[in-house]
């Protein structure tokens, strides 16, 4: 009998879920493991059986049920949905936070700004001048880093980079000055040789490098701040809760999840920066 | 080889640079693939990954920005202005570098392309002047100092290792530049680049094609006979590079060519303008395969092919030379680091390499008599590299057991310590060359020469924007292999050669302003024993290159798109056999200090996001060049270019 109550509780959440699952359809790519992992995520808030973004007859299908709200994970899901036009709210999750989410609710790929602003102050206390590099047109990761840098007391400079042409030649323009150099979440600055060069360059002039990819700690960021793939799916859970029960009435929101952050320690050692390992942080040399 | 159109070559260019935009990274999944490219390739490289102030090595590190801003258009240009080299002229209207005093032609520096080796295999040299042209080029890394450990027997006294942009390039580059010296064009060349990445493959390529002269002065040899330079001193490079990686693998090409033309002859000008080409074939494949973590095993093999000194000329025997030199090579090398604080790098590697001479039935050629010679040789390395508490420590070797030569034992040591705003380098190395074809050929009981140099360095980041280092150095070459003339060219090992001296560098970054000084000087007093390199009365001095370098450069950059660079090369007074005396002997010459300065500027987005203009007037105090012959091998002073304005287009997308 002392199972009763516990019993009936699960019941009802069962109940609760089932309808709930009714009114968000996920729409997403199962084969890219990063999309799965944002998807388990999710399904650590709510379950949810999403729709094979590969399979477009079955994304239309479910559509046309006119779900509350729609959680495509992936700019392809979100390029298909958008095709659609449902009448729901979308969610683009695990995106770059530009074109794809454009005019969505989105939980963009990029990291939340305050956990980079809030691990470079633990681990470079002295640091004050920032440069931020962001892609262009990313107006809501950079705003998002605005408002993490000046909480955290930084004074942020920001350089929009539009294309890559003297790419070299911008970087130096940006560092040289700054206490710090933070690279917001661009793919075209994730290539090995323009890593090495950054990577070189800070070093030289014993400017700490804040990343976006566990990649570039491992070649000499000294510190970076990725992707934490379920954090993404959690919160576009949250998200789409909140969603369902008041839909937005100004701009569609984004919200950034937290990071994973990794710190390399030899470049920390080698900078002697004063400061200490962000906590849980992973640590690589 | 039909030389490539100027036209052919943009519009493959052209055409190539829409795919290679279209493949630019741009979403997630280009974004996780980058990320998993990155862990991969960098696990080996944080491990034993040095800043320059770390690195074992007194090192030099020019990345594309620094080539670019610098306006210098060739390697030559960029060499002239590192501390420690100095160009000297050769024979033929070649040029080539020396390093500390010491002629570095005939193999003492090694030069390599994209992991390619350079010097040429009949004499071991690296011809300069309008080859290599910047436009095309990533970095260029120089280890002023011996490779041998790592790069084998032509890293005697230093490394010059550049990298094109093959590798790197992303989108489409085009360059197009021109130089026009008072009565001649010194330099017209095209460049092209294009490249891109699509997940974890990418492959890129650049195209170089020119032409030039070396002077528009008119040449006088010992006796005074002379020609005008600017109808018979061509200098024309074609250059094709390509590289593709895809995961471990790595794939490399090389065709380079460096035509030329002459009548400065070895010491008498020639009856007639004679053409002489370099080219150069290689290729190259590599796999890093990841065995855990911590071990990555590379293979590479290699093949070359080349024509070196090639002059067809059997009317005019003195010059003829056609010769065709092959080489595969094969490596193993494993990087292991067993903890963050120790490191591995060990290996083999061995070649094989055959000479033949290409028309053997005219009786003109052979390898002591024979029209082919072959040998091979294999070598061991090791260093092992361990971070203490007090410093970091480095200890290595190579063995290396030539066929012909017998077996050459080198070993290095090296303290690096940094405590910021400090560094310091206490460096001891040995290094060996070994005799080339045409040494053997035309040697007597010749043997390779064994080289030790010791090393030292302090550097001080006086404040963010001020840095400055301080080298000593101290060079011995034994049993130098030294050319001679008894009725026939002769090379013979002689007792010992060497200099000792120290170069300093300043840099300063503020603002709008990075400015670089430097001073190199070296004395060959007390470490000098070959004849033929001795000044009579400058003790200190050897044949060819000023004792005092002094090298001074800033990039200035008043507007966002603007750089302004001025450079001033000053060279103290050298000396060289150059002239004849009353009685027809070569007699001592001395060639007074000198001043060079260069002015560049670009402009950056020129009404077109991408497109720059360049120009910039070399030598604008008209001091002329000049480059002396090191050796008393009958030549008169080549001259140089003077005064020249130069002119540089560069459009770049992506």
């Amino acid at each position: 009998m002392a199972d009763l109550p516990r019993l009936l509780a699960a019941a009802l959440a069962a109940l609760f879920a089932a309808s709930a699952a009714a009114d968000v359809l996920v729409v997403t790519q199962p084969e890219v493991a990063q999309y799965g992992d944002v998807l388990a995520g999710f399904r650590e808030v709510r379950p949810a059986d999403p729709v094979d973004a590969r399979n477009e007859e079955a994304v239309r299908a479910a559509l046309a049920r006119k779900p509350a709200v729609v959680v495509a994970i992936g700019s392809k899901a979100a390029a298909l949905v958008r095709a659609a036009a449902p009448a729901g709210t979308v969610i683009a999750a695990g995106v770059l936070g530009g074109e794809a989410a454009r005019g969505y609710a989105a939980v963009p790929l990029e990291a939340r700004a305050a956990d980079a602003a809030r691990a470079l102050g633990t681990l470079a206390p002295r640091v004050r001048k920032v440069a931020v590099l962001h892609p262009a047109g990313a107006g809501a990761a950079v705003a998002d880093a605005r408002a993490a840098a000046r909480a955290a007391g930084l004074e942020p400079t920001f350089w929009p980079l539009a294309e890559l042409t003297d790419f070299q030649g911008l970087f130096r323009r940006a560092a040289e000055g700054a206490d710090a150099v933070w690279l917001l979440a661009d793919p075209r600055l994730a290539r090995p040789e323009l890593v090495k060069f950054m990577v070189t360059f800070c070093l030289e002039r014993r400017v700490p490098l804040v990343g976006f990819l566990d990649g570039m700690t491992r070649t000499g960021a000294l510190v970076s701040i990725a992707a934490d793939f379920r954090a993404i799916g959690r919160e576009a859970a949250h998200l789409a809760a909140d969603l369902e029960a008041r839909p937005p009435e100004g701009p569609t929101p984004f919200r950034f999840a937290p990071g994973k952050v990794s710190v390399n320690e030899r470049v920390r050692e080698m900078l002697q920066l004063g400061g200490a390992v962000p906590a849980g942080a992973e640590t690589v040399r | 080889m039909a030389r490539p159109t100027l036209v052919a070559v943009s519009l493959a260019l052209l055409a190539s640079s829409s795919p290679a935009r279209a493949q630019e990274p741009g979403g997630e999944l280009d974004l996780f693939a980058l990320d998993a490219t990155l862990a991969r390739e960098t696990t080996v490289a944080s491990g034993r990954a040095r800043t320059v102030r770390e690195t074992p090595g007194v090192v030099t590190l020019l990345d594309r920005e620094d080539l670019l801003a610098s306006g210098a258009r060739d390697l030559g240009d960029l060499l002239a202005r590192v501390p420690g080299f100095q160009l000297g002229g050769d024979v033929m209207n070649a040029v080539a570098s020396g390093f500390r005093g010491i002629w570095g032609q005939e193999g003492k520096i090694l030069f390599v392309v994209d992991g390619f080796e350079m010097n040429e295999l009949s004499y071991g040299g690296f011809q300069l002047g309008n080859r290599i042209l910047l436009d095309q080029v990533e970095r260029v890394e120089i280890i002023r100092g011996p490779g041998s450990v790592v790069y084998g027997g032509n890293a005697e006294l230093a490394v010059v290792n550049v990298v094109t942009r093959a590798g790197s390039v992303s989108g489409a580059a085009l360059s197009a530049g021109a130089g026009r010296l008072e009565r001649a064009t010194s330099a017209a060349y095209l460049t092209g680049a294009a490249g891109g990445a699509r997940g974890e493959a990418r492959a890129g390529a650049t195209v170089t094609v020119g032409t030039g002269v070396r002077s528009d002065h008119t040449y006088a040899d010992v006796a005074g006979e002379t020609f005008d330079m600017a109808e018979a001193s061509r200098l024309a490079p074609t250059q094709v590079t390509a590289a593709a990686s895809w995961r471990g693998l790595s794939l490399r090409a090389i065709y380079d060519e460096h035509e030329t033309s002459m009548r400065d002859g070895y010491d008498a000008v020639s009856p007639r303008e004679v053409d002489v080409r370099w080219r150069t074939a290689a290729a190259a494949a590599s796999y890093a395969w990841r065995l855990g973590e911590r071990l990555t095993v590379t293979p590479t093999l290699t093949y070359r092919w080349e024509v070196p000194w090639e002059a067809r000329t059997p009317d005019l025997e003195d010059f003829y030379y056609d010769v065709t030199n092959q080489r595969v090579t094969g490596r193993l090398a494993g990087s292991w680091a067993p903890s963050a604080q120790l490191s591995l790098l060990a290996g083999g590697e061995a070649y094989l390499e055959q000479g033949r001479v290409n028309e053997f039935e005219n009786g003109l050629l052979s390898f002591d008599g024979a029209r082919t010679v072959t040998q091979h040789s294999a070598a061991g390395f090791a260093e092992i590299g361990a971070d203490t508490r007090y410093a970091n420590l480095l200890a290595g070797g190579r063995i290396e057991r030539h066929e012909r030569f017998g077996t050459s034992v080198v070993p290095r040591l090296a303290v690096t310590r940094l405590f910021a705003p400090f560094h310091v380098k206490l460096l001891a190395s040995g290094a060996f060359r070994t005799p080339s074809f045409e040494n053997a050929n035309y040697g007597v009981d010749i043997v390779p020469e064994r080289t030790r140099v010791f090393e030292a360095e302090v550097g001080w980041q006086a404040a963010q924007a001020l840095y400055v280092s301080v080298n000593a150095f101290d060079m011995t070459v034994e049993d130098p292999i030294v050319f001679g003339f008894d009725g026939g060219d002769v090379y013979t090992n002689e007792v010992r050669t060497g200099s000792r001296g120290l170069e300093a560098e300043a840099r300063l970054r503020a603002g709008p302003v990075s400015a670089q000084v430097s001073w190199s000087y070296y004395s060959a007093r007390g470490k000098n024993r070959v004849p033929a390199y001795e000044i009579p009365g400058e003790p200190g001095l050897l044949a060819g290159f000023a004792g005092h370098k002094v090298v001074a450069s800033a990039q200035i950059r008043p507007l966002a798109r603007l750089v302004v660079s001025p450079s001033l090369v000053f060279l103290s007074e050298r000396f060289a056999r150059d002239r004849l005396d009353g009685v027809g002997e070569l007699t001592v010459g001395r060639t007074a200090p000198a001043l060079y300065l260069d002015v560049f500027a670009a402009w950056r987005d020129l009404g077109v996001r991408g497109l720059e203009l360049g120009v910039g007037l070399r030598d604008a105090l008209d001091t002329d060049t000049v480059y002396l012959q090191p050796y008393p091998g009958g030549h008169a002073a080549l001259p140089g270019a003077g005064r020249e304005v130069t002119l540089r287009l560069r459009y770049e997308r992506g």
